[in-house]
């Protein structure tokens, strides 16, 4: 092959692999994560790794405070969220899991209400009719996130924890619930995988 | 082309950059390149018998606001920054709770970051879906520094997947500092705890106390 026929390949394996990494799918992020994890765990196992474990549906915290009871797995944060709201609970250092349901659930509760209270005295600022709807609006979403909560509690799709790499492994085997291990690094941020999508 | 490929591809594009700096240079948009910066917004920073916490919240009012977030591979990051640089920030780092509305959401880090300025943010990592003429907001616990009080600063940051489309852990960077946009400046002197509301070239630009 000629120097020019080199370069056309080389640009037209340069366009395929972008068109590939143009696909932004959850799918895509699913499989990476599981073979990043299997890398991990086929060359050292016994290396102590942080994840984000997400669920193939939400459950509720008195659930997994049960299933939690029996692992070694060092438990960092839980996650809960849908496809139009998201957040969790990262624990303190030695906080244990009790502490930190206990908190999480406090919290979720205080800061909805503190929102419904903050949101109706920013109401009043609104410049026009478009932007007191978008304020109604967002009341209405809070007020239904209120009724969910008080309906069922926190639902988690996921927690954040440390351990070896088939210490992990093995929580998954254990527990059907979990859908995907994605490694975590420091510094990195980390969006939610939520169930279903 | 197979998994394993994409993410030797996707390392050996993303290694160069990630070695250089933490952050891009992003290409300004059409007309005045701050199409990402709300139009209006508020932050609310108090501290209850549990600890102290902030809220923001967001609201772009058309649709030419938000032309840079509609851009495949964009993030954004609405900052609140606590002054540091005398040792008395007011709040120190996101911990316990957190919530949010915004597309995606998710934590961000504070690895790298200079301690003049502690920074409390979530972000959020789906852009594309921000809509105009909706509220989004943000909460969360922070630690608490030394002080009763400190000067805050807000900023709308904006940034870009590298490679354009990869949405793995390694391929997220923050736009470098000339293209963020500081709605609540330091030179503004808001003192946490407290309330301030600010509007961006809106029916009118200006900040002012809640």
């Amino acid at each position: 092959m000629n120097q020019t026929g080199r370069l056309t390949t080389l640009i037209l394996l340069l366009a395929f692999a972008t068109s590939c990494l143009a696909q932004s799918q959850p799918s895509r992020r699913i499989s990476e994560a599981q073979e990043s994890f299997q890398l991990t765990l086929l060359s050292k196992p016994e290396e102590k790794v942080n994840a984000a474990l997400f669920f193939s549906e939400s459950m509720f915290l008195v659930r997994l405070k049960e299933v939690l009871a029996h692992t070694t797995l060092e438990i960092r944060a839980f996650r809960h969220g849908t496809q139009s709201y998201s957040g969790g609970y990262t624990f303190s250092a030695g906080e244990s899991v009790e502490q930190a349901i206990a908190n999480y659930s406090r919290d979720h509760s205080l800061f909805l209400q503190k929102r419904l209270e903050l949101e109706d005295r920013m109401a009043t600022t609104a410049q026009n009719y478009i932007e007191s709807a978008a304020f109604e609006s967002h009341r209405r979403e809070a007020e239904q996130m209120q009724a969910d909560y008080q309906a069922n509690g926190i639902r988690v799709i996921g927690i954040e924890v440390a351990g070896a790499a088939k210490d992990i492994a093995a929580f998954q085997q254990e527990n059907a619930f979990v859908r995907v291990i994605e490694l975590t690094y420091r510094g990195v941020p980390q969006p939610a995988m939520i169930p279903g999508k | 082309m197979n998994n394993i490929s994409r993410s030797i591809v996707a390392a050996a594009l993303a290694f160069p950059l990630s070695l250089l700096a933490q952050t891009i240079v992003c290409t300004a948009t059409a007309s005045s390149g701050n199409e990402y910066v709300p139009s209006k917004g508020s932050t609310t920073i108090l501290e209850d018998s549990y600890g102290r916490y902030i809220y923001q919240w967001m609201y772009w009012h058309e649709p030419s606001r938000l032309t840079f977030l509609k851009r495949l591979g964009a993030t954004f990051e609405p900052d609140a920054f606590f002054y540091n640089y005398d040792g008395t920030a007011y709040g120190l780092a996101p911990t316990g709770y957190w919530a949010s509305d915004l597309p995606a959401a998710y934590v961000d880090t504070q690895f790298d970051d200079p301690p003049e300025e502690k920074a409390i943010t979530i972000g959020s990592g789906d852009t594309v879906s921000l809509v105009d003429g909706r509220w989004y907001y943000t909460v969360t616990r922070m630690t608490s520094g030394p002080s009763a009080s400190s000067w805050v600063k807000l900023s709308a940051q904006r940034g870009a997947q590298q490679p354009t489309g990869c949405t793995s852990t390694w391929c997220s960077f923050g736009c470098s500092d000339t293209n963020n946009f500081k709605t609540i400046p330091f030179t503004d002197h808001f003192s946490a705890p407290g309330c301030q509301i600010y509007y961006w070239n809106y029916y009118i630009t200006t900040r002012e106390a809640c």
